[in-house]
């Protein structure tokens, strides 16, 4: 390295701008061995590189263009590689989105399913023939005549009476329509519906003994009005189930 | 020391290095440029070849296509989602749900795959149920029998149904199991909170839709138009976020909301009911009616259809018989009668008619219920006692075609236009096919046909000063948005005065304070009305056997708003014992309490039955 002064000295001796010497001998640099017994070769050799000298500008450019390139390839990858990150990052993010969507559309639909389940419990509570035999169940019984309160000359009119308990006999109160008639809808889980069932059951079983034993009966003094002698019968099974639920009135 | 031969001034190096710039054309060296110049011409051209080979290959993959991979990818990962639309609901009037739908799971299996199930418990230990194991637990949860559900999996059906319409709760169970060949498919299932109460107004769903009542006359409404969803998935069945979406939304079925008012229907089917199990009577029917808007309230039956059980019904049920039962309407018609010849200014409520015990006219002898001699009747008083005989006499002042005609223009024989399904027509012959007896008979009712319904019409008329409208059974269809599609009550048609409606509310008034059916009142209210006892012609022809009974009324009858039918058929009894004047007076009193209708504060009137005034 002690000779690069030289190299200088030489340079500006040649009358030549000493970057552009340089850069023009750098090529060849790595090949040499510099020491003082090269100056007198080095100094020809440099005549011999000024020669070509309408060519110097081609030499000097790309040193500079190359360190830009190479940013320009740096700034490229990076901006690749962070927009694929952000775009797979988006991408995670949307993904866990749609996941947690389908979570939240399973507890939409639980969710719905049991509002739906409620209000249907609800409205078989509500439906009148179950009311009917809950309020039955209770002891309650229909009110009877009702007075009117006339506002604008305070007179009433009618004779206000209180509610009379459900007649006794099943039959009576069944007439007067005072005990449900009416079966509850089916697939409805109230008391007042099992309860139902339970009585209907009953009613049917006995019905049913009934029928056999006017089979029995019918058996020896048989006619032609055998079905319309069943068609009672099960006329008389359902009296039977309505007055079990007047019963249940009366208690 | 130089030794290298890289040496600015080695001419032996010289050239090939700068050969390019060389002006001399040396042998050894143009070749190797030119060999290199081919190889890298042909290694170019090969690798332009292969790079247009791949190009035109992506072409025809991509663009031309021409077994539509694309497509079939797409459509493999593509999934097109029918969003049923939800039927809509059925309302009474005060909106409470009369129908409505709701989820169920049906539930199937792969019966092919049935193999033991590995699962995680809470736990996380695996475990491992078997085959019989998974049918215990099924069994238990559908509470069905362990063979029924082993039944159900045995076999190579890729698609046996184990179980229908069950619960979400019993579905989440089943999914709990963790059995990969166990499906569950949501079906929408219709669902009948008040079952019998107006269950044959309301109709119902069997397998292919709607099959009566609303349900059927309001289908398209209710039904709604079903939406559509498509969309990718990705392997694990996740939807792909970017990929296509259409969303199409479900257009839910619309809400109608009927003029029936589920506590007074509840009401008059009880009482209804109770009046035909204790008669024993085929079918009883009773109508509630407002009439100012001759929206119907209820539409009872003794015995109607449970939606949420259709299957076990009696045939007769499916329908309202109010509607869809033409039965001889008897003596109600008489108010239709008396309608006419005060209208044609032939009679007043006090014209006198000579009546006999006995009336023996063109051959044909008409009696009356009870016996009696020879009186002097007004026509109030013929009308209060429902005498056959004194009708005939004041009836026949009109000719054939004017009784035929004034029955029609009531309404007789036409349909009313209520919105039900299933209305029948009632049979009214045109007047020149009457015979000897029946051009005296449709003055009482006998010898024509109506329904129930037909009959509340022309006493809607009546009470209505004169006007009668067209029933309503809708009160209004609301979409999703609460937008409300009114159904207008009608214009009305004038069928008689003013001044002959009030006329024939005095007489009907005059029917249940001094007539044949004074069990008809009302504790509080001034009540109108008028009873109907037919015989009923034999289903099979030939004659008659039974009767039909009826009472319509009207209360309060000095400003007349609700209206009350009652109809019973073939009730088994004393002819005189099978009336409905009780159960009339029973709804009739709930409907007042029920709409606070303030008590008439007027006294009844009286007009005279006899013209001698003094005769009892």
């Amino acid at each position: 390295m002690s000779a690069e002064p030289q190299y200088t000295d030489s340079e500006t001796e040649n009358g030549v701008p000493a970057a552009l010497h340089l850069s023009a001998v750098k090529e060849r640099r790595n090949l040499r061995v510099v020491g003082d017994a090269e100056i007198q070769d080095e100094q020809h050799e440099l005549a011999e590189a000024a020669e070509p000298r309408r060519r110097k500008p081609l030499a000097v450019q790309p040193v500079a263009r190359r360190r830009r390139r190479l940013s320009m390839v740096v700034a490229t990858i990076l901006g690749v590689c962070v927009t694929l990150g952000v775009v797979l990052l988006l991408n995670i993010s949307m993904s866990s989105n749609q996941y947690d969507l389908v979570q939240l559309r399973d507890q939409e639909r639980s969710l719905s399913e049991e509002n739906q389940k409620i209000s249907q419990e609800n409205e078989y509570h509500q439906a009148p023939q179950n009311l009917a035999i809950r309020a039955s169940q209770l002891g309650m019984v229909s009110a009877s005549d009702q007075a009117q309160l006339d506002l604008k000359n305070s007179t009433v009119s009618g004779t206000p009476t209180p509610a009379e308990k459900a007649p006794s006999d099943p039959e009576d109160a069944k007439k007067n329509g005072q005990t449900n008639l009416i079966d509850p809808p089916k697939g409805s889980d109230t008391d007042a519906a099992k309860d139902a069932k339970k009585q209907k059951k009953q009613a049917e079983e006995e019905q049913k003994k009934q029928q056999d034993k006017d089979k029995k009966d019918s058996d020896s003094t048989k006619d032609e009005g055998s079905s319309t002698s069943d068609q009672q019968a099960n006329n008389g099974g359902n009296q039977g189930g309505n007055g079990q639920n007047a019963n249940h009135g009366n208690g | 020391m130089d030794s290298t031969e890289d040496r600015p001034g080695d001419p032996s190096q010289e050239g090939p290095r700068d050969g390019r710039y060389a002006e001399g054309d040396h042998d050894p060296q143009t070749g190797e440029a030119q060999g290199i110049l081919r190889r890298s011409f042909i290694g170019i051209s090969a690798f332009l070849a292969m790079l247009a080979l791949l190009v035109g290959r992506l072409f025809y993959v991509q663009a031309i296509d021409p077994t539509g991979r694309a497509k079939k990818a797409l459509d493999d990962r593509r999934r097109t989602q029918k969003i049923p639309a939800l039927r809509g609901e059925i309302h009474d009037t005060e909106g409470n749900v009369l129908a409505r739908s709701i989820q169920r799971y049906k539930i199937t299996a792969d019966q092919t795959a049935v193999a033991p199930v590995k699962r995680f418990t809470k736990d996380k230990k695996q475990e491992e149920l078997s085959v019989q194991d998974v049918v215990y637990k099924l069994a238990d949860i559908l509470k069905k029998s362990d063979n029924e559900v082993k039944e159900s999996l045995d076999g190579d059906s890729k698609y046996a149904v184990v179980a229908e319409e069950v619960t979400p709760d019993v579905y989440n169970a089943i999914m709990d199991i963790g059995a990969d060949y166990i499906y569950g498919e949501p079906v929408s299932k219709r669902s009948y909170p008040d079952g019998s109460i107006g269950g044959s107004v309301v109709g119902f769903l069997n397998s292919d839709g709607a099959a009566g009542g609303i349900e059927l006359q309001f289908d398209k409404d209710l039904t709604g138009k079903d939406g559509e969803r498509v969309y990718e998935i990705s392997a694990d069945g996740i939807r792909i976020p970017v990929g296509e979406d259409i969303n199409q939304p479900a257009e839910d079925g619309k809400t109608v909301r009927l003029t029936i008012n589920r506590d007074i229907q509840y009401f008059a089917q009880q009482q209804v009911k109770a009046r035909a199990d204790e008669l024993k009577a085929e079918w009883g029917t009773a109508v509630v009616m407002r009439i100012k808007d001759a929206s119907i309230l209820a539409l009872a039956d003794s015995s109607m259809i449970d939606p949420n059980n259709y299957e076990d019904a009696d045939s007769g049920d499916f329908a309202a018989r109010a509607v869809s039962a033409a039965t001889e309407p008897g003596s109600t018609e008489k108010i239709l009668t008396t309608s006419a010849v005060l209208e044609e200014g032939l009679s007043t409520p006090t014209s006198g008619f000579d009546v006999p015990a006995e009336l023996h006219i063109d051959g044909q002898t008409f009696t009356d219920a009870f016996d009696h001699g020879a009186e002097k009747r007004t026509l109030t008083g013929i009308i209060a006692d429902s005498m056959n005989t004194g009708t005939v006499l004041a009836g026949k002042q009109l000719d054939k075609d004017q009784r035929h005609d004034w029955l029609k223009k009531f309404g007789v024989g036409s349909l009313t236009g209520i919105e039900l399904p299933g209305e029948s027509r009632g049979i009214l012959a045109p007047a020149k096919e009457w015979d000897e007896r029946q051009q005296y008979t449709v003055l009482f009712g006998q010898g024509v046909s109506q329904t129930p319904l037909q009959t509340m019409m022309a006493y809607q008329a009546v009470a209505n000063d004169g006007v009668q409208l067209k029933p309503r059974i809708i009160d209004a269809v609301v979409d999703k948005d609460g937008k409300e599609d009114k159904h207008p009550v009608s214009e009305g048609k004038r069928i008689i005065s003013k001044k002959t409606s009030q006329q024939v509310k005095d007489i009907m008034e005059t029917v249940v304070t001094e007539g044949g059916a004074k069990e008809a009142a009302v504790e509080g209210w001034r009540v109108g009305g008028k009873t109907g006892t037919a015989e009923a012609p034999a289903d099979k022809g030939g004659g008659y056997d039974g009767y039909t009974t009826s009472f319509i009324g009207v209360a309060p009858i000095d400003d007349p708003q609700y209206l009350v039918g009652i109809v019973l058929q073939r009730p088994q009894g004393e002819v005189t014992a099978i009336g409905c004047t009780t159960v009339f007076s029973k709804i009739m009193e709930k409907v007042l309490q029920y709409y606070k209708v303030p008590h008439s504060t007027s006294k009844p009137v009286e007009i005279p039955k006899f013209t001698d005034g003094d005769h009892e």
